[in-house]
């Protein structure tokens, strides 16, 4: 598959048209039409292979035209706003003077919109120090199915006025509206090191992993990435902290933002990997997890423990064939329902996606997410189908 | 119509009699929370488990009688006064911890359990947990949920949302749901996230998963001593300009310093102008040197001594004061309004100064206690509430030192929540389309009006006009409609 071609079809499925409005007023034009086809928000493009299909006939909405505005970075609030369609890069570079980043580290980040980002949800390595997206968003503007623009929350850092609509947003996969712009919070970036611990079994390094942060080390990064049969703890800590690092994890300096960091960052969302696994999962239950995933040969294994679960990808000659991995999926979303965790398929291959739902079963608040999604987008103009459970 | 006789009978049902109140003397402890609004309610359920919570939400739906959620009644906002009356459903016989999972470091509790009490459950697996409003010796976690509590050391470690990972709820139509569980993802959308800070307006938290945090390998306290509030602004803002983000800055004002030292003997200055208290955690590697970085930027900008807590005992006694400043405040004062506003850490100095001219204009002693490293103050107007008027003045510059923080660029709330008190304030932040946008999560969770009613979003009908009428009550009998 090209990459034109990937950045056109939508979880396999190919648009009737694409729209790329050169405004915010013929955006809005867009969205409140009624043409009977559902719109496909489209930021960098990276992420488009997440969810199902969309239910009916679609267009892209590119929003790379569409919204204007600058990078307005106030470093002594450690707060940005930005229009949704600035990459994760661009608004880095903006700030980098100060000393501050974005504290998200998706993969592709010179085409990673922060508005698809804050989407899909997508994470990095960063996640094990600075949590998830959802974390980062302090106010925004959306556009909402009806064409109306609408905001919440505000440029502080701390605030509870109102319902906290950025969290209901976040991770809902364009599905309750299109972001226009967001205000962020931001992060001061001190010297750190990487320390790289090489050789080790699984659980070793899961345990290694907790006995740095348990040492208090305060690691911005924890990952452990699979290389051959053994496995590799990339630590990053906070300069001052690396005597005490190696105490637990002796290894060696690594690069920053080196290899062994883009492996972390990029697994799974590499050209040529057809399917990609993203688990959530008590820390305590991941060596297990892992060892179920194992029994599937993947090509790629990222195990971020205080990050909150696994990543695992198949390159094509690596796929297992789908009758095999059904079982052990399903076994997987069994032993991680009851702790609320998740198995998703964020890529596949096309021919599975009759046989495997990429989300699981979603969960018991399902009824409350329906009418959200009936009181935000009734007539289902936006990703309609793409998220659980369909909606 | 629903007689009080029948409300009580079908209350009685859901929970058991025993757990129904409802002699006025019973109510009348109900009827306030930590702010100056009161109104009774014409019940109050206790019940002891999820279930009974469910029980009592339908009985109440089904009578078609407003429902108000308590926790401990800390409240700043009136979020816990039943601005309509009807029933509060309290967690208060809902205080255990269920579980504590030291190795995944997580607990599980009930809604009414005491905020400090989870950190001490914990303390024995070398585990906290981080949010610690200065109420948390009484709040409880299902308010601290309902609210988005906060705290002190709220600035590196984040508010109630970055702690809790799953909610058992029971919503406001009375079914029962977990929303979320026991890791950080979602599956579909963030209900979690869209629960936490609603106020009680959606349901009642029944179970709460929280992340615990191990208790950092050391702590260093500074209390810096300024002549000005002034200095002690710019040397927050040059300690966070360095790239630092302490475990909490913190800072008193005069007034408060005063009437801490006399209430508590902490050893602050009584004739300082302002403090900082400001705390680094983590390994000595990396809080020595941070910490003298913060003492050479207090020293830059004015600060006439800093002195370092020489233990664990002292460093409790500094916060000792702070934590309890507003209660000291009653010595300055038969009573006082404390506000909860938020601005750009950059605007401090001259959002400061304007409190002080709003407190100068209306003749009015204004005590400052706030989160300075977020920006969050805690103006505290202090009056005397039998003075004839004195409450409609502070309620007036109370609302002018608001519209100071959003002209600012600010909000309006930062911890305590909107509640009832500034639901009139919200347009000066978002439009019709703004709030009608917001209100629809309301039906989602079906709440169609009558689950706390008045609370969060400008009001709909009869919610002003029944405010203060705590007298009503004592003339209401057991037939008396509600």
């Amino acid at each position: 598959m090209s990459s034109a071609e990937a950045l056109r079809e939508v979880a396999g499925r190919e648009p009737e048209r694409i729209f790329a409005p050169r405004s915010l007023e013929e955006l809005q034009t867009i969205v409140a039409a009624d043409d009977g086809m559902t719109l496909v928000p489209v930021g960098g493009g990276t992420r488009l292979e997440l969810g199902h299909a969309p239910d009916r006939a679609f267009a892209l909405l590119e929003l790379a035209g569409a919204l204007s505005g600058t990078i307005e970075h106030e470093p002594e609030d450690m707060t940005v706003v930005v229009p949704a369609n600035a990459t994760i890069e661009t608004i880095n570079t903006a700030i980098r003077a100060s000393g501050q980043r974005l504290p998200l580290d998706p993969p592709h980040p010179s085409r990673a919109t922060i508005g698809g980002t804050l989407a899909a949800g997508t994470s990095g390595p960063l996640r094990t120090r600075y949590g998830l997206p959802r974390d980062v968003l302090l106010g925004m503007t959306i556009l909402r199915s009806d064409g109306e623009l609408v905001k919440s929350g505000g440029r502080v850092v701390k605030n509870v006025t109102g319902y906290d609509m950025m969290r209901l947003w976040t991770g809902s996969l364009g599905t309750l509206g299109v972001l226009v712009s967001a205000s962020l919070r931001v992060q001061p970036f001190g010297p750190t090191v990487d320390i790289a611990v090489r050789g080790l079994k699984r659980a070793a390094a899961l345990e290694m992993a907790n006995a740095a942060y348990l040492a208090d080390c305060r690691p911005d990064v924890a990952d452990i990435i699979r290389e051959g049969d053994r496995w590799t703890l990339l630590l990053r800590v906070p300069a001052s902290l690396a005597d005490l690092a190696r105490t637990v994890a002796p290894g060696n300096a690594a690069e920053e933002w080196g290899g062994l960091y883009l492996a972390a960052r990029d697994t799974g969302f590499r050209p040529g990997e057809e399917l990609t696994i993203r688990i959530a999962s008590p820390r305590t239950q991941l060596d297990a997890i892992s060892a179920q995933v194992e029994t599937l040969a993947p090509s790629g294994v990222i195990l971020r423990p205080l990050g909150g679960g696994m990543l695992a990808t198949w390159t094509a000659e690596h796929l297992p064939p789908l009758r095999k991995a059904l079982p052990v999926f399903d076994t997987m979303r069994q032993s991680l329902a009851a702790a609320g965790g998740s198995l998703v398929l964020e890529r596949m291959p096309r021919s599975w996606r009759t046989d495997i739902d990429p989300w699981g079963e979603p969960p018991g608040s399902f009824v409350i997410m329906q009418r959200l999604k009936a009181a935000y987008d009734a007539r289902g103009r936006l990703n309609a189908g793409r998220f659980w459970g369909g909606i | 119509m629903t007689t009080r006789r029948e409300l009580v009978a079908a209350l009685s049902l859901a929970v058991g009699k025993k757990n129904v109140l409802y002699l006025p003397e019973d109510l009348a402890v109900y009827a306030f929370d930590g702010t100056i609004e009161k109104q009774t309610p014409y019940a109050v359920v206790l019940p002891a488990n999820t279930e009974e919570v469910a029980a009592a939400v339908r009985a109440c739906n089904s009578l078609k009688v407003p429902i108000t959620p308590r926790g401990a009644g800390t409240g700043l906002s009136g979020g816990a006064v039943p601005q309509k009356r009807g029933v509060v459903i309290s967690t208060a016989r809902m205080r255990a911890i269920l579980e504590i999972d030291p190795d995944e470091r997580i607990a599980v509790v009930e809604p009414g359990l005491p905020n400090i009490a989870l950190s001490e459950g914990a303390a024995k697996f070398g585990l906290f947990y981080a949010p610690d409003p200065s109420s948390q010796k009484a709040c409880s976690i299902g308010g601290n949920v309902a609210e988005n509590a906060g705290g002190p050391h709220c600035l590196a470690l984040g508010v109630t949302q970055n702690h809790v990972l799953g909610i058992e709820v029971v919503t406001a139509d009375g079914d029962i749901t977990w929303l979320g569980g026991r890791v950080a993802d979602m599956q579909g959308y963030d209900v979690r996230g869209l629960f936490i800070g609603s106020e009680g307006t959606l349901g009642i938290a029944t179970k709460v998963v929280v992340k615990l945090l191990p208790v950092p390998s050391d702590v260093v306290t500074l209390l810096a001593i300024f002549d000005t509030i002034g200095q002690a602004s710019r040397s927050v803002s040059a300690i966070i300009g360095a790239g630092m983000i302490p475990a909490a800055i913190e800072m008193m004002d005069d007034v408060t310093l005063k009437a801490a030292e006399a209430g508590l003997q902490c050893g602050y200055p009584e004739d300082a102008g302002a403090v900082l208290l400001v705390e680094f955690d983590g390994p000595a590697e990396l809080v020595s040197p941070q910490a003298a970085a913060a003492r050479s930027a207090c020293l830059e900008n004015g600060a006439r001594e800093i002195r370092t807590a020489a233990d664990a005992k002292e460093r409790e006694r500094l916060w000792l004061g702070r934590k309890g400043a507003i209660g000291s405040l009653g010595r300055l004062a038969p009573n006082y309004y404390i506000l909860d506003g938020v601005v750009p850490r950059s605007k401090l100095v001259d959002v400061m100064e304007q409190v002080g001219r709003i407190g100068d204009s209306f003749g009015l002693a204004i005590a400052n206690v706030f989160h300075a490293g977020d920006g969050n103050l805690h103006p505290c107007v202090l009056f005397d509430d039998r003075v004839a008027g004195a409450r409609e003045r502070v309620l007036e510059a109370g609302a002018e030192i608001m519209r100071v923080c959003v002209d600012a660029g600010g909000s309006l709330s930062g911890e305590h929540g909107i509640g009832f008190e500034k639901q009139s304030f919200m347009p000066w932040l978002y439009n019709e389309a703004d709030l009608e946008n917001m209100g629809r999560v309301r039906a989602t969770f079906g709440n169609e009006g009558e689950f706390n009613p008045c609370k969060l979003l400008p009001a709909g009908t009869g919610c002003g006009e029944m405010a203060h009428q705590e007298s009503a009550i004592r003339a209401a009998g057991p037939d008396a409609y509600v």
